[in-house]
């Protein structure tokens, strides 16, 4: 078995026990470089950013290690300790703002605005149209309205896909089904919704 | 695009993780499965953990290998130097620690320190101590101007029985009869000054000062700082003045309000006659008490006399006493 693909709970005792804690502590980073880099990447952070934010991470985690049970999966800590120190990066930031600062960043949709909420679908081709460009406000309520009498599977599916504009993959991630059923749901949806609204639903890609 | 109406707070990594892991009770998925659907943040957390259990299992590299290596330097600068330096947690990895030495001043420091905690719980022990004597004291002063009043009450009785009479006979005792006015009279003024005397201030006393607990004592409701000034009101952290009652109320009220945060779990009223007898107890959770709060506390069926009241915080494996005050119910008019 190579050091690099030891498991995490043989590097994790180490560390808690302090024999060779710096090499076991290098090892952690090597494992987890990369997925903290691409969480911090997606929340908008340039490289740069990045590099701090890991490192930030990884200092909580080296001085909270002690306070760790073992309670949690091991990911999952680390997980909360990325998220974080994420929110605490886009805070200071908001606030350099007010104080009319210099600010790194270029664009207001980090931190606690996802991105397809706050700027259109990241996802390009695999998402339907940006549906405020076909719809005008009163469609969006009836939509909103007639999707809220169907049954809960069946809405929260429309609602993931129509609102968030979110693929089967990711709607079945979400809610723990299968890409089929999410499939399955909005071909059932998308026809109790024509009989409702009729060709006010036009093109919407269900 | 969002979709119009409320989608309530936004869901806690904590729960996120949970529902991953699918821990979560049925009804609480499915409230947030139905959030998670209203509301983008939220199911934007879930993706991203979903995205980072995903690259952890994979362990691939997303980029150039110097950009981790330049991020471990830069960290490793951040890290404590020597292994010796980071505090091992277990007790076998404790004893392979080389001892350290010890400055002399760090014993003497900690001497002083141990000596200020004895010196300030002998002086907790004799403060609790002679406060308890304070109480007795107050109750038997108490109780000799009880006895006066009665004795009072029974030479006015005499007095106007005796007047009685002599008006009763024929008139040829109109000295008797001034006299015996000027006695009534005089008896009255006696007994009308042994009522307005209150304790005097120096016999009021303070005891659990420290708990950061009001505790007002009227006849009826009132918030803090609206109190009527005719109310027999207690204030403060557990003065033992008196508290008079007119037996026309049938109850009276007990406000507790904390000036900060519960202390504790629980604080408990229990209302003892003289010897201790339990007549009363109420309970009241320290989150209930924040800010104006009261209970009753009946006192059906107790007629005139003294009574205590006990405040006490209550935890699980312990109970303190806070405050302790002494009540004289009393009748409202004295009887002529």
């Amino acid at each position: 078995m190579s050091r690099q693909r030891q498991p995490i709970e043989m590097i994790f005792e180490q560390l808690r026990s302090g024999t060779s804690r710096e090499e076991s502590f290098r090892l952690l980073f090597d494992r987890f470089y990369w997925p903290l880099f691409r969480f911090f990447e997606h929340r908008g952070f340039s490289t740069e950013e990045c590099q701090d934010l890991i490192q930030e991470t990884f200092l909580r985690v080296f001085r909270g290690i002690e306070s760790f049970r073992g309670e949690a999966r091991w990911e999952h800590w680390l997980f909360r300790i990325a998220a974080n120190t994420a929110s605490k990066a886009v805070r200071h930031r908001a606030a350099a703002k007010r104080a009319g600062q210099a600010v790194p960043l270029e664009d207001d949709t980090l931190g606690d605005s996802p991105p397809a909420a706050a700027s259109g679908s990241p996802r390009g081709a695999v998402s339907p149209a940006p549906l405020r460009q076909l719809l005008g406000k009163e469609m969006r309520e009836l939509l909103s309205e007639a999707v809220a009498g169907l049954p809960p599977q069946m809405r929260r599916c429309v609602r993931l896909r129509v609102f968030q504009e979110l693929d089967y993959e990711e709607i079945a991630e979400i809610l723990q089904i299968s890409p089929s059923t999410v499939k399955v749901q909005l071909f059932k949806a998308r026809k109790r919704l024509q009989l409702e609204l009729g060709d006010l639903l036009g093109d919407c890609d269900l | 695009m969002r979709e119009p109406g409320g989608i309530g707070p936004h869901v806690g990594l904590k729960r996120l993780i949970a529902y991953r892991q699918g821990t979560l009770p049925a009804a609480e998925r499915e409230d947030l499965q139905e959030h998670l659907s209203l509301c983008p943040r939220c199911a934007e957390r879930l993706l991203e953990l979903r995205n980072f259990e995903a690259a952890s299992a994979r362990g691939d590299a997303a980029g150039p290998e110097s950009l981790r290596q330049e991020a471990w330097e830069s960290l490793a600068e951040h890290l404590p130097r020597k292994e010796s330096t980071i505090r091992p947690i277990t007790s076998a990895a404790r004893r392979e620690t080389p001892r350290r030495r010890i400055p002399a001043f760090v014993y003497a420091a900690a001497a002083a320190l141990l000596l200020a905690v004895v010196g300030l719980s002998i002086w907790a022990v004799l403060t609790v101590r002679q406060e308890r004597q304070r109480v007795a004291l107050l109750e038997q002063q108490l109780e000799e101007r009880e006895e006066a009043l009665t004795a009072a009450q029974r030479s006015l009785a005499e007095a106007e029985r005796q007047l009685a009479a002599a008006r009763g006979s024929s008139g040829r005792e109109a000295s008797r009869i001034h006299e015996l006015e000027t006695r009534v009279a005089e008896l009255i003024a006696a007994l009308d000054a042994l009522h307005r005397t209150s304790p005097a201030p120096e016999r009021r006393d303070q005891i659990a000062a420290a708990q950061k607990i009001e505790v007002s004592v009227a006849p009826r409701f009132a918030l803090r700082g609206q109190e009527n000034p005719d109310d027999a009101f207690l204030r403060g952290g557990g003065a033992v003045n008196p508290v008079r009652i007119s037996t026309p109320a049938d109850r009276f009220m007990v406000a507790l309000s904390l000036a900060d945060h519960p202390v504790f779990d629980q604080y408990r009223l229990v209302l003892t006659d003289r010897d201790g007898k339990m007549l009363w107890e109420g309970r009241r959770p320290g989150s209930a008490l924040l800010g104006d709060a009261g209970t009753w506390v009946s006192l059906r069926g107790l007629g005139p006399g003294r009574y205590r009241l006990r405040i006490e915080g209550l935890h699980p494996d312990r109970r303190e006493l806070l405050a302790e005050y002494v009540l004289e119910v009393e009748p409202q008019e004295i009887q002529r």
